[in-house]
């Protein structure tokens, strides 16, 4: 087959992939709506595909190339989200959350429940009546999901305890940027499907759309463990806290910035990057004159976390493109660092050879 | 409101009338300049807002509108005061009850469109004058003027009140389904609120007595003020989750309410001048 033409400007097809992505409810440990998504897009691509036993769908694309790299790209199809526990004698819903969902997104959002996405909402007292009875941070606790029934009865026909809640959001343009709810990680599932689909030959593409990132990386430890790849790159979301200060002062804990390009990881809490892939993405970048940041070391993780400790050791490395406000309704990331990353992957990988593993050059 | 444009394409923001500042994180807005813009109102992260935060307590200055759009381009489309309201399409939950926003106070349009919809010329005998009024929220304004130039006989006012959720204490709240309220205190005349009883008796409509023993919180609070004095009611649909995207409203409670207020203008005749005399 023929290697797709991967383009800085966004086309069609990309936006209404990335739509149907990021409006697809996948919240943790349940991926089903997901995955079905993503094979439907894989299975032209790749020369196998096959589901493993937690839920990560596998692709794999061989290159024509004779001495040829084994290299796992993996991105996370779960999302943060929410699941009902119980329900009150009014017909309100007890909430559980699943992942890093703060409590303070929630007041105020629209949600969709279970399978057959039972519209619901999450309200709060009116600030008339409320004033000085709740706190300002809110706790899970605090709130219900409403699906406007009058009763547990009512309420229990149309979910179930144990179903999922989803933000309901659907894309949209917002200037130079896309808002969606689940950009985190759709985006890079997105990304995964064109690479996928532009796969160079020197390499054995290793595709895992994984599971259960947000509650822990538990997928990508056994998908790494099946593929057992020479190297590995986790395509991910990391948050662009670049919003001005309060009083004018600069903002130097930005972790990324929007319009900035691939935020490119040192270091994280769960792995310390390979240099030599790290260099290699810089050394890449400025050849193929592409922007780049460097993710501010520290908190977070990515699946790279659990890849690089399976079997022997994997030399890893995460990319990510800089999304504001994940892990709430609405999400939102430029157009132009999307398009940005899948250039530098895409270059990346086509420069990748034994030699770049080989190399114990100290990163200039 | 657009109270400050800042740097980076972001936009401060002030309110028109209350809200609670908890409902903004990631909420889809549409800014009203030259043409909508959409955008994100969101809390920026913890090291960008002021510090020693009482409680948690964020103030409505300190939150920020991105619209994605460069600074270049939103000076040109934004302006300082150009006014923001939540956009959100309502959402059928099924039953016959709705969720969005500004259901405080389009389900009492709704309900003064169906009585209104629902009279017949020949079946009233007083003149009707429908009022939507403005600017309610920050001071029941438009109520003011509109009852100066030529105060009405009587005034009844068709406005939402606090729908229960589970998180409100019972007796300030009205369950949804449950029927209006029937405004009761010292912004209501107690004739008016007696018709309105008796209507619903008659008609089999639920309707609640709500104690409002200092002001409506209504248009009432001025309309009963206007000339030398009108004669005022108040009928109350409950909407719950009141002033966020998300109020919720039953329909049926909007019907009846319009089916009521038909009722009482229909009863206005001859007799309704001493009903209004008190003893």
């Amino acid at each position: 087959m023929a290697p797709a033409r991967l383009s800085r400007t966004p086309q069609r097809t990309h936006m209404a992939l990335l739509r149907a992505l990021t409006e697809a409810v996948g919240v943790s440990g349940d991926e089903g709506e997901v995955r079905r998504l993503v094979r439907e897009h894989v299975e032209p691509l790749a020369d196998e595909v096959r589901v493993d036993a937690l839920g990560n769908l596998l692709a794999i694309r061989r290159g024509s190339a004779r001495r040829k790299l084994r290299v796992m790209l993996s991105a996370h199809m779960d999302e943060i989200g929410l699941m009902v526990t119980g329900a009150e004698p009014d017909g309100a819903l007890l909430l559980g959350q699943v992942g890093g969902v703060a409590p303070q997104h929630l007041a105020g959002k629209a949600f969709w429940v279970g399978k057959g996405r039972v519209p619901g909402v999450i309200g709060l007292s009116p600030p008339h009546l409320a004033g000085t009875v709740r706190a300002h941070r809110l706790t899970l606790d605090q709130l219900r999901l409403d699906v406007g029934a009058r009763s547990r009865d009512e309420a229990l026909k149309r979910v179930r305890i144990g179903d999922r809640a989803a933000f309901a959001t659907a894309l949209t343009r917002l200037g130079e940027c896309v808002s969606a709810k689940a950009l985190d990680n759709r985006l890079g599932v997105a990304i995964l499907i064109e690479l996928l689909g532009a796969a160079p030959p020197n390499i054995d593409l290793l595709a895992a759309f994984t599971v259960q990132e947000e509650i822990g990386r538990r997928g990508a430890g056994v998908a790494a463990h099946s593929l057992d790849p020479e190297l590995a790159i986790a395509i991910d979301c990391t948050p662009a806290r670049d919003l001005p200060t309060w009083d004018g002062a600069e903002n130097t804990a930005y972790n990324s910035r929007l319009g900035q390009g691939p935020a490119l990881y040192t270091a994280d809490r769960a792995t310390v990057s390979d240099r030599r892939l790290l260099e290699h993405f810089e050394t890449t970048a400025r050849a193929a004159r592409l922007p780049f940041q460097y993710r501010q070391p520290g908190g977070g993780g990515t699946d790279a976390g659990s890849i690089h400790r399976v079997r022997k050791g994997i030399p890893a490395i995460s990319v990510s493109v800089p999304v504001r406000y994940p892990h709430s309704s609405a999400g939102m990331i430029r157009i132009d660092d999307w398009r940005n990353t899948v250039l530098l992957l895409h270059a990346t990988l086509a420069r990748l050879s034994h030699e770049t593993l080989t190399r114990t050059r100290r990163r200039t | 409101m657009v109270v400050a444009e800042v740097e980076g394409g972001f936009l401060r923001v002030g309110s028109a009338g209350t809200f609670s500042t908890e409902i903004i994180p990631g909420q889809r807005v549409l800014i009203h300049g030259k043409r909508p813009i959409p955008g994100i109102a969101v809390k920026p992260p913890d090291h960008c807002l002021p510090p020693d935060r009482d409680e948690g307590y964020v103030p409505l200055g300190a939150f920020l509108v991105d619209t994605g759009l460069s600074p270049r381009q939103l000076q040109s489309q934004v302006r300082i005061g150009d006014p923001i309201t939540f956009d959100r399409m309502p959402i059928h939950l099924g039953n016959g009850v709705v969720a969005g926003p500004a259901l405080d106070n389009r389900a009492g349009l709704a309900a003064l469109t169906l009585a209104l919809q629902s009279l017949d010329r020949s079946g009233h005998a007083w003149d009707i004058v429908a009022a939507g009024l403005v600017q309610e929220e920050i001071g029941s304004l438009g109520a003011r003027t509109s009852a100066h130039a030529d105060p009405p006989t009587l005034a009844l006012v068709i406005d939402t009140t606090y729908g229960r959720s589970h998180a409100e204490a019972e007796h300030r709240t009205f369950p949804l389904g449950g029927g209006p309220s029937n405004g009761w205190g010292p912004a209501v005349h107690p004739a008016i609120h007696e018709q309105l009883r008796l209507a619903a008796e008659h008609l089999e409509i639920p309707l609640t007595l709500e104690p409002m023993p200092w002001y409506s919180e209504s248009d009432a609070d001025v309309l009963q003020l206007a000339g030398g004095g009108v004669p005022t009611g108040c009928l109350f649909i409950p909407v719950r989750y009141m002033h966020s995207p998300v109020e919720m409203v039953d329909v049926e409670d909007i019907r009846r309410t319009g089916t009521l207020v038909a009722e009482f203008v229909r009863g206005l005749g001859e007799a309704a001048s001493r009903f209004l005399e008190q003893g």
